[in-house]
């Protein structure tokens, strides 16, 4: 394991021992694990050369050669080698810079980097973020080392960063952000905040349509604005069609009207009226935060059937706290919750089971209202009645409390202990 | 010339708030008392240098603001990944050391003004730098930007109590027009030390921090751009009646003063006691201002530069390396003004030393960044302005030297 900082500046020696230059940066293709070290960027008298990383023997301090303490050696003398043209990325475009660290789901800054030969080849092993990394980089390290003791390492694994910057032109394009599928959106959408404008964008660019929707839907409010404003109508529209109707109707409330409509024009016809709709109603109502995703079903299923039906349905919508039953005018007849039909009988029918006197509000419910109904009946989601009795959408508790919640509890930052870890054990601690 | 409509308005009330208050904390308890001394020892033929210094600290901070909204990182930030560690590193060192000498000259303007007022400096500096520690470390970014705004608003006294001084208006609109010039070591040294005071280092990092903190992007920089030129603006204005203020009493009396506590007491017998505690008022409020704001531009800095979480929106336990270099700045400034007896001349020597090597290097950086087209894209300097900062930068330079010398020669 050699740091990149200890071997920058390094004299570049050929089999005759001849030195060539002296290495500029390194450059390496980017793996899901490792980065392999693919070239290595040699400043010469003539000029900057690449040399393919195939003709490197052997890094450190050759015995037969106490001219240096540390050089890069070469297997072919100077005139034999070949040169590489491969745009590769660049270590040097890494130092210094903010890459997001998706294991402890921030952003860090690289201070040094850490390479390391893993199954034969050489790779990029590790970043460094620690002090130590900076003292190392200072030349402190090398005269004050024992002094320093306090000083802890700290290297994130290369499998869990993820460059946030664009590299020059195409090369950015081999930057797939793969990693990112990792973090819950609402990691993501937290460190969006941390984030330029242009890194916002570019991370969402990497994102799939789904989870970019869940991460927009998570943000805050100026982070969404910003991503926005970076985006084609285009994309907005079809970011939109992948969130639910009152979701994509809560972010359309913070754009300016005149877009807003051309993004609706872009949209399919059925969401776009949905949409049209919740947005008519007034912000603080019941209508305004309802989801128009619920299960309604027949009062002749067999508690057999509903369970049957809700796994053909699964996984939209995706919670699912209550059955509604309805008879064959879509009246709303009662209610039954999950738990219950779960304990039932299979064969049971359903009707027997429900529950008839419900709680329901109405399209211009206030949302405290609706809270406190939620609340008092202990309820996690109560149904919107139109004014004939038929089931128009259904309020969960998340959402009534999404409302409610004064941006200023929002903006407080969880702290990180809480941040979802990965489960597949490879976890250090 | 934009056209101006409420909607115009409104945007531009949204984005106010870092220019404005970046430039009103220059006049803190270093700048009043230079411009002072710059009256009450040359009455009113120091006025006109307020021009040129109010353009340059307008060509400079709207580069610093033109730089966040076009990136969305701090100038630390910047500096780090575009200039490599070593640079950054030694810029910061010096940063810190000259931010903590300038808030431990701050303080000395709170136990100053303070016993102006009856208060002993052992009740007054603690206090107020617990005051200004909870501010920060208990609000959020918004509150934080509505307190200091608020405080922006005291520095009307210096207009009521330079209007109380009863200038000469027609000898004060002279002498601001047609520059006079003077070759005597002390005219130079204090004309010096107008421009030193006016354009600071930390300011060009808490403006950027600031701009990026308010998260305002390029298409609302136009709005900005107003918040830094009217801030200018004001600054200027209130370093105008600072000068009138001593000018029309103290230095047409004869009288001496070596600081800004100084010129209030000399105040109250000339001006009347009114004007002399508006004055000591003034003072108190800009150095409690400036001793919130230098810790916490420092403290933004250095976790910027070296990638520390920060941001004052984020809770002590999440942001620890930021907030314990916050509250060590505060708590040595206000620390070492308690100490008895304790002579800070040559502490507040090597400060301006370093702050005159610095403040070059600072605005070469500054340049060099905004005219990366890949970093500011068609944000990027014209070439009017780089002409302008260009000439700046080489007078600041000059300007420096000049001072660096005359405090070695001194």
């Amino acid at each position: 394991m050699v740091y990149y900082s200890q071997l920058i500046g390094k004299p570049v020696i050929a089999k005759d021992f001849k030195v060539i230059g002296r290495l500029k940066d390194l450059t390496f293709i980017d793996g899901y694990k490792y980065a392999r070290i693919s070239a290595i960027i040699c400043k010469t008298k003539t000029g900057i050369r690449k040399i393919p990383w195939k003709y490197v023997i052997e890094l450190g301090d050759k015995i037969n050669d106490t001219r240096f303490k540390v050089g890069v050696y070469l297997n072919v003398e100077e005139n034999e080698l070949g040169y590489s043209k491969k745009e590769d990325l660049s270590l040097n475009s890494l130092l210094d810079r903010q890459l997001l660290d998706v294991d402890g789901a921030r952003i860090i800054r690289v201070n040094d980097i850490l390479l390391g030969a893993v199954e034969d080849k050489f790779c990029v092993v590790g970043v460094d973020i620690s002090a130590k990394g900076i003292s190392r980089r200072l030349g402190f390290l090398r005269y004050f080392g024992e002094l320093l003791p306090i000083l802890e390492e700290h290297i994130v694994p290369w499998e869990y960063v993820e460059p946030l910057h664009k590299q020059t032109g195409e090369l950015h394009l081999k930057c797939k952000m793969d990693r990112l599928v990792n973090l819950h959106p609402a990691d993501l959408a937290d460190m969006m905040h941390d984030l330029s404008a242009d890194q916002r964008v570019l991370i969402f660019d990497s994102l799939d349509r789904k989870k970019a929707a869940e991460t927009l839907i998570l943000s805050q409010p100026e982070v969404r604005k910003s991503v926005f404003k970076g985006m084609s109508i285009k994309r907005i529209a079809e970011l939109l069609g992948n969130m639910s109707y009152h979701e994509a109707a809560t972010i359309l409330t913070l754009m300016p009207s005149i877009e807003n409509e051309e993004i609706l024009r872009l949209m399919r016809k059925e969401s776009a009226e949905n949409i049209k709709k919740i947005l008519s109603y007034d912000r603080r109502s019941a209508g305004a935060i309802m989801s128009t995703e619920f299960l309604t079903i027949p009062d002749y299923f067999t508690v057999r059937q509903v369970i049957a039906f809700l796994r053909k349905k699964m996984p939209s919508p995706n919670r699912i706290h209550y059955f509604y039953v309805k008879n064959r005018d879509n009246g709303l007849m009662g209610v039954i919750s999950l738990r219950d039909i779960v304990l039932a009988n299979p064969r049971a029918k359903v009707i027997s089971l429900i529950k008839k006197n419900i709680i329901t509000v109405r399209i211009n419910t206030p949302v405290e209202e609706v809270f406190n109904l939620m609340n008092k009946y202990k309820l996690l989601a109560l149904p919107v009645l139109s004014n004939e009795g038929k089931i128009l959408g259904v309020i969960r508790m998340s959402n009534a409390l999404n409302a409610l919640i004064p941006q200023s509890v929002k903006r407080q930052r969880i702290p990180n202990r809480y941040k979802k870890k990965k489960q597949n054990g490879k976890n250090k601690s | 010339m934009a056209k101006i409509s409420l909607r115009n308005l409104l945007l531009f009330l949204a984005v106010i708030g870092p220019g404005i208050i970046t430039a009103n904390v220059d006049n803190d308890a270093g700048g009043i008392a230079t411009y002072s001394l710059a009256g009450a020892h040359f009455g009113y033929s120091l006025l006109w240098v307020l021009i040129p210094i109010t353009i340059m600290l307008v060509v400079v901070q709207e580069i610093c603001a033109r730089m966040g909204a076009a990136t969305g990182k701090g100038l630390a930030d910047l500096i780090r990944e575009n200039f490599g560690i070593k640079i950054t590193f030694y810029v910061m060192l010096a940063l810190v050391f000259v931010n903590i000498t300038n808030t431990i000259s701050e303080f000395a303007g709170i136990a100053a003004s303070g016993e102006i007022f009856g208060v002993s400096r052992y009740i007054a500096v603690p206090l107020a730098a617990l005051a200004v520690w909870w501010i920060v470390v208990k609000g959020s970014y918004k509150s934080v930007e509505k307190i200091f705004l608020f405080a922006c608003l005291f520095y009307v006294s210096y207009l009521i109590s330079g209007v109380m001084a009863h200038p000469q208006w027609g000898d004060v609109v002279k002498n601001t027009l047609v520059p006079t010039f003077n070759f005597s070591s002390a005219y130079l040294i204090m004309l010096i030390g107008m421009i030193g005071t006016t354009i600071a280092p930390w300011m060009q990092f808490y403006l950027q921090s600031s701009i990026v903190e308010k998260n305002i992007k390029r298409e609302d920089y136009k709005y900005s751009k107003w918040d830094v030129i009217v801030g200018c603006i004001i600054a200027a204005v209130v370093a105008f009646f600072i000068v009138i203020a001593t000018a029309s009493t103290i230095f047409k009396s004869g009288g001496n003063i070596v600081d800004a506590a100084d010129a209030a007491v000399a105040l109250i017998p000339l001006a009347g006691r009114f004007a002399g505690l508006l004055f000591a008022f003034g003072l108190l409020n800009a150095s409690v201002f400036a001793a919130s704001i230098l810790p916490l531009s420092t403290a933004y800095s250095v976790s910027e530069a070296f990638g520390w979480e920060n941001g004052v929106n984020r809770k002590f336990s999440e942001a620890k390396r930021f907030y314990i270099l916050y509250t060590a700045i505060i708590v040595i400034g206000a620390a070492v003004i308690m100490i008895p007896n304790l002579s800070l001349v040559f502490l507040m020597y090597i400060s301006q030393v370093l702050n005159g090597v610095l403040l070059p290097v600072i605005l070469i950086l500054m340049l060099y960044l905004a005219n990366k087209k890949p970093l500011m894209g068609n944000m990027k300097n014209s070439k009017t302005i780089n002409i302008i900062s260009w000439a700046s930068v080489v007078f600041l330079v000059i300007v420096n030297i000049f001072m660096i010398t005359s405090l070695f020669i001194k």
